[in-house]
């Protein structure tokens, strides 16, 4: 896979603000297996100020491929963050037959590891394609202590 | 005019009432508080008011050996398109809820200018001389006198710091008829206030006299520009 370039959620936020996060787009952001929690609690607090929006936040192994359109619908004001902690082959083709549900929500970021990001590139065409952009992205420096 | 005994009682109310005022200022974190200066300075770099947006600054940092168990959001260094310089510290500690405990907010203003600095202090404590310093205050130049300072979110200094005090010191290069009028001590010469304006930038708009000059469209009055002309 390319290499991805590197942002943090500030960022990316800033990225938001200057497109509108209520504009259709579709991140997959890359990161370390550990991390995963404090990106979102990096993503929902730098929402919050820069944006004054909430996140929602869902967990792709609670997400039923059955039930996609509940998932994605009513996100309303927030972004959408989806978080992978392990592959989910079902759910990933779910969302490539229906991804025109993930690209009508506003802001979704799909948040998961490279070895996750790599097989989903490789088996989602329809996703792959309409991907705003792929990042790797780190913790925020800044405020690391805050994360304790 | 009191006494001495009163003046010294006077400060020290002055001085409670602002412990007060800290004590009811709670913080949702340092951290949150960070994230919500670094998204302001940001704004400003996106106005071309500031250089350069550094998204580590503030840092937050544990407290030294002496500030065990507080926090403090340090910003070195940032410049302002003018070259004034702006930094900060700004110390928190949890008491059922974050509290501010001190800060400083330096503003380093540009060589050519006649201020060569503003700072705002907070100091840990309150002096045990408050009518010589009191605990919030503000040092302006090479005064070496302590001028009581209003307790205020640290958002609102900063907002304070560059929305008034940095564009109102830093930038007045092109009114060079204002510094004119102050060395002279001739009287006014009153002249007709339907003569426009000549040299300086000088419009009228609106029955008023302004600046042309951008960025300031400094309004002056009708005194200021009868000493020009």
């Amino acid at each position: 896979m390319t290499d991805a370039s590197t942002t943090t959620a500030f960022r990316l936020v800033r990225r938001l603000a200057a497109i509108g996060h209520q504009n259709p787009s579709l991140y997959l952001l890359i990161c370390d297996a550990t991390a995963l929690s404090l990106i979102q609690a990096d993503l929902a607090a730098e929402l919050e100020v820069q944006l004054g929006v909430g996140l929602r936040a869902l967990a792709a192994a609670e997400i039923r491929p059955e039930r996609l359109a509940h998932a994605f619908t009513g996100a309303g004001e927030r972004a959408t963050l989806v978080s992978f902690n392990h592959w989910l082959p079902k759910l990933v083709s779910a969302l490539d037959r229906n991804i025109v549900l993930l690209t009508t929500a506003g802001a979704v970021l799909l948040l998961m590891t490279q070895e996750i990001a790599e097989r989903m590139l490789a088996t989602a065409p329809n996703l792959r394609s309409r991907l705003t952009d792929v990042l790797t992205i780190k913790a925020d420096l800044a405020f690391g202590s805050d994360h304790a | 005019m009191s006494g001495d005994g009163d003046l010294l009682r006077l400060a020290r109310e002055r001085d409670n009432q602002m412990e007060a005022a800290l004590g009811a200022m709670y913080l949702e974190s340092p951290a949150m508080l960070g994230r919500n200066l670094r998204n302001y300075l940001s704004r400003q770099v996106d106005r071309g008011r500031m250089k350069h947006t550094d998204e580590k600054i503030p840092r937050l940092l544990a407290g030294g050996n002496d500030e065990k168990g507080l926090q403090k959001l340090v910003c070195n260094a940032w410049e302002f398109a003018s070259d004034a310089g702006l930094s900060f510290e700004i110390v928190g500690q949890e008491q059922r809820g974050w509290l501010i405990r001190r800060f400083e907010f330096h503003l380093r203003l540009p060589s050519s200018r006649t201020i060569r600095m503003v700072r705002i202090e907070l100091n840990t404590q309150s002096s045990h001389d408050p009518l010589k310093v009191p605990r919030c205050h503000f040092h302006i130049g090479d005064s070496e006198a302590h001028i009581p300072f209003p307790i205020m979110d640290p958002r609102l200094i900063l907002h304070l710091i560059c929305e008034h005090v940095e564009p109102d010191l830093a930038r007045k290069r092109h009114h060079a008829g204002d510094r004119k009028i102050r060395r002279t001590n001739s009287p006014p010469q009153r002249s007709s206030t339907t003569r426009q304006p000549q040299g300086h930038g000088l419009q009228r708009r609106d029955g008023e006299v302004v600046c042309g000059a951008a960025p300031c469209q400094r309004r002056l009055t009708a005194q200021t520009y009868n000493y020009i002309q």
